[in-house]
């Protein structure tokens, strides 16, 4: 039972994850097992072949020189989308431009159709514009205005 | 001055538009963000991609890090979310293309993801070729891309980036006890396939 427990964590001892009573106890242990230290001896020598140096030696200072570039150029890349996008969205300085902008053209386009279409007119609207027509040009309001001028109406009114 | 303080040094002097800071921020962390990638997706210009994607999403978000963990953990969790996005994505088109780049052949590269996916193929290739150290470290190298994402994340971060348990907990979002449960088993991994090779000498 012992060794159950000590083999769980002798990967934990390999990686000095264990400190004081517990780190001990196992090295105690693996003095007097001999089952133990040889589970133990095998991950050593595993986690030793996976090496950690082999991936690190092979760049050379020209690739880091162009990795940073390319870090770079993205930020500056990411930079001018996020203006590009900002100006489009909240146009600070152009804010008062464009309502003018968009003002104008409100005032255009009702206009132009008040124009192309004018005022709609009923049927009654239109009979009266009719009638009056007939009456100004009525021959009576002329003689009317003959008699007005005579001189026994003049003395009429004085 | 101890490397965290130092982190914490230059990302004040970044939040406050200095881009020297940030030159120095990067130059000390490339090299760790790169091969944390390339072990994790394998392409290197695919790692590449990723680990300088991880310097912008630092530079972007840095005003939103507090300071609650170290650098080095945010940093981490960043470049480890970035990779498993990779692999969402990467699984996605090739369940999407399967069938198409195998017809036509195109896909070497997931062929050979598939021949790695059957853990012990190159055990039973041909053992009298693999003769030497060098090939059981290749051989070792390769049986560490066949661990479950969550094994591989973990043994990466603790074989390879140092980092203590309780710093990879916190950069996985998983308990302490879980990551060395999945720790012990792909070390576990790695025994059985050295255990292997020399029963098979």
């Amino acid at each position: 039972m012992e060794c159950k427990k000590i083999q769980s964590d002798l990967v934990n001892y390999y990686y000095q994850e264990l400190a004081g009573s517990a780190r001990s106890a196992i090295a105690r242990h693996l003095e007097t097992c001999n089952a133990c230290r040889q589970t133990y001896v095998q991950i050593k020598k595993a986690l030793a072949m996976v090496a950690k140096e082999q991936l690190e030696k092979d760049k050379s200072s020209a690739f880091w020189q162009d990795f940073q570039y390319k870090v770079y150029r993205r930020l500056a890349a990411e930079e001018a989308s996020k203006s590009w996008w900002r100006d489009l969205l909240v146009p600070r300085r152009l804010a008062p431009v464009l309502a003018g902008a968009v003002m104008l053209l409100l005032i255009i386009v009702t206009s132009t159709r008040l124009v192309k279409n004018g005022p709609e007119m009923t049927s009654s609207d239109l009979q009266l514009a009719q009638e009056l027509e007939l009456i100004e040009n009525y021959d009576l309001i002329q003689d009317l205005e003959i008699l007005e001028n005579l001189p026994e109406a003049e003395q009429l009114r004085g | 001055m101890e490397s965290k303080d130092l982190d914490q040094q230059l990302i004040e002097k970044i939040k406050n538009g200095d881009q020297a800071a940030f030159g120095l921020l990067l130059e000390k962390y490339q090299q760790r963000a790169y091969y944390f990638c390339l072990r994790l997706v394998s392409r290197p210009e695919d790692a590449e991609d990723l680990a300088q994607e991880g310097f912008v999403k630092v530079f972007k978000n840095i005003s939103a890090f507090r300071g609650a963990a170290s650098f080095q953990t945010w940093f981490y969790q960043i470049l480890l979310n970035l990779c498993r996005s990779y692999h969402r994505h990467r699984y996605l088109v090739n369940r999407f293309t399967f069938n198409f780049s195998r017809r036509d052949g195109e896909d070497e590269e997931m062929e050979q993801s598939l021949e790695n996916s059957v853990p012990d193929q190159s055990l039973d290739g041909n053992p009298q070729r693999l003769i030497n150290n060098e090939e059981l470290k290749l051989l070792l190298e390769e049986a560490l891309q066949t661990l479950p994402r969550q094994q591989k994340e973990i043994f990466t971060l603790k074989h390879f980036e140092e980092l203590k348990i309780s710093e990879i907990a916190g950069i996985t979002g998983l308990a302490e006890g879980t990551v060395k449960i999945h720790l012990f088993r792909a070390v576990r991994r790695l025994q059985e396939i050295l255990k292997e090779f020399k029963e098979q000498r």
